[in-house]
């Protein structure tokens, strides 16, 4: 069958009658079956409870009763949402048999509740902790546009589902920019909220001070439609004209001549010549880095007590590392955390929205181990995050847009604001996506 | 010094430190903390004070 394009004309389709849910499961449903092992996306697929849920919403409808805004879209979920019934993976092999979650994740419920239809869980790389996707136990998530490509991570599986045209929608987590890596680099839709605007609740911590949750689509309208669902409340519109300023400084340094061709395209458009200098941009992903280690390594010093050599070999040292950090350097990475939220605020009383790349390459090659950064040779994977960490540890929402690219690989574009300005950023962006300035790069199977 | 086989055995807050230097994760922890001190380095040279005046003189 051929399947509506977008979650709203799905959605429109099911409560009118025209679409069958239980129909476009089946072909979702078949499409996985048929294609997911090109991308490595799917951990879990979900028929039976898919199809049972297909067929409520159908009951609905016939019973002349509104299923909800998302009225049979099928979605999945990075694999540390709990899902009732299931073990929450956090993609460890070692959670594989632990105990099944009791009750949907916060968000999760909230989407079911809207009448979408859960079909799966997706990779991501061990307990979120990389920019890749590279997953030893269930294997490498494909760049759906250049299969020898990362995907980007750590949910690289959301992001090439909804690349892959699998599905219409998935979520993802983002601690130091798990959404916003995998959603520049597979050419989608992506958002950090600002801390405390989505519940995290029945999701497994990375770093819980940093830990956020969002969504991937094909449109801006999605994107504006699933937050508003998953944070529980429509955005307060603005009619402000927002002030608008590129980011210098650390978001120019190290990004290819391709991504700021892109990024100038953007400010051209535009018209807007301003730029601020975050001065503070490296000590804050320097700090990001250090407080996220620390916080993992916490977190899983009780695990790793007895259980340690069933980690990602990668991840348990990562997580050693931080285990071992001084406590006095965490502080110090806590305090400069502080003082920086603060003058990011202060920041916001002269811009509205910011704008940066979203990460200084497209999609590096599977293989390929290292990339230039100063003038050096350094991790291709680990500095992928260089330019979304400092805004991560800022708290604030960022959106990464996809740039309109005729040929070649995604790029995407950060545009961020200031927690509840977030009704002006997508007003902003609804006028860039109109024109063409931005635009998903999906394929269809 | 630690043997081949501790990263095998349960350890205590203590034996955290017998489990980094164990034969299995030694290079790999070694290979993070190069890391982990260049972000340190950074965040250590960050004077907090003087930029908290700088700030608050603006």
């Amino acid at each position: 069958m051929i399947r509506p394009a977008s979650i709203i004309d799905i959605a429109k389709s099911v409560r009118s009658g025209s679409l069958k849910s239980t129909e476009l499961t089946k072909s979702v449903l078949d499409d996985i079956s048929r294609r997911n092992a090109d991308y490595g996306c799917f951990t879990r697929v979900l028929a039976e409870q898919a199809l049972a849920a297909a067929q409520a919403v159908d009951d609905q409808v016939a019973a002349g009763v509104d299923p909800g805004p998302l009225a049979g879209v099928p979605f999945a979920v990075k694999d540390l949402y709990d899902v009732a019934g299931l073990p929450t993976t956090a993609g460890a092999k070692m959670r594989v048999s632990s105990p099944p979650a009791t009750q949907d994740a916060v968000v999760v419920k909230r989407l079911k509740d809207a009448g979408a239809v859960l079909v799966g869980t997706l990779n991501m790389d061990e307990f979120a902790y990389g920019f890749a996707t590279v997953n030893p136990h269930f294997g490498t998530t494909r760049n759906p546009h250049d299969v020898t490509r990362l995907a980007g991570g750590s949910s690289g599986g959301s992001a090439a589902a909804v690349a892959a045209g699998l599905v219409p929608l998935t979520l993802g987590s983002d601690t130091n920019g798990s959404v916003r890596v995998p959603a520049a680099l597979c050419g989608l839709w992506g958002i950090r909220p600002a801390d405390g605007a989505i519940p995290v609740e029945g999701t497994f911590p990375f770093a819980e001070i940093l830990d956020t949750v969002g969504p991937f689509t094909r449109s801006l309208a999605e994107l504006e439609l699933v937050y508003e669902l998953m944070a529980g409340a429509p955005l307060i519109r603005s009619k402000s004209t927002p002030r608008i300023a590129k980011l210098e400084g650390w978001f120019a340094r190290n990004a290819s001549s391709e991504v700021l061709d892109a990024l100038g395209k953007v400010m051209s458009y535009l018209g807007v010549k301003d730029t601020v200098e975050l001065t503070e941009a490296q000590t804050a992903r320097s700090a990001s880095y250090l407080i996220t280690a620390a916080q993992g390594g916490t977190l899983h010093l009780e695990t790793m007590r007895t259980r340690v050599m069933e980690y990602d070999p990668a991840v348990r040292d990562r997580l050693l590392a931080g285990a071992i950090l001084p406590a006095a350097l965490y502080q110090k990475a806590m305090d400069f955390r502080s003082f920086y939220r603060a003058r990011v605020q202060e920041l916001f009383e002269h811009v509205d929205i910011l704008i940066a790349p979203t990460t200084p390459v497209v999609a590096p090659r599977i293989d390929q181990a290292t990339m230039l950064i100063d003038g050096q040779q350094a991790s291709a994977r680990a500095n992928l995050g260089i330019y979304t960490q400092p805004l991560s540890l800022a708290g604030i929402p960022v959106v990464s847009a996809p740039f309109h690219v005729a040929s070649g690989m995604p790029i995407g574009i950060q545009f961020a604001t200031a927690p509840g300005r977030e009704s002006m950023l997508f007003q902003l962006l609804r006028t860039l996506e109109a024109d063409g300035v931005l635009r998903s790069q999906t394929i269809q199977g | 010094m630690s043997k081949p086989n501790d990263a095998q055995r349960p350890f205590d807050v203590f034996g955290l430190l017998n489990l980094v230097l164990s034969s299995e994760c030694v290079a790999g922890v070694e290979s993070n903390m190069e890391q982990m001190k260049v972000h340190a380095r950074i965040v250590e040279a960050f004077d907090l004070t003087q930029a908290k005046n700088k700030a608050s003189n603006e």
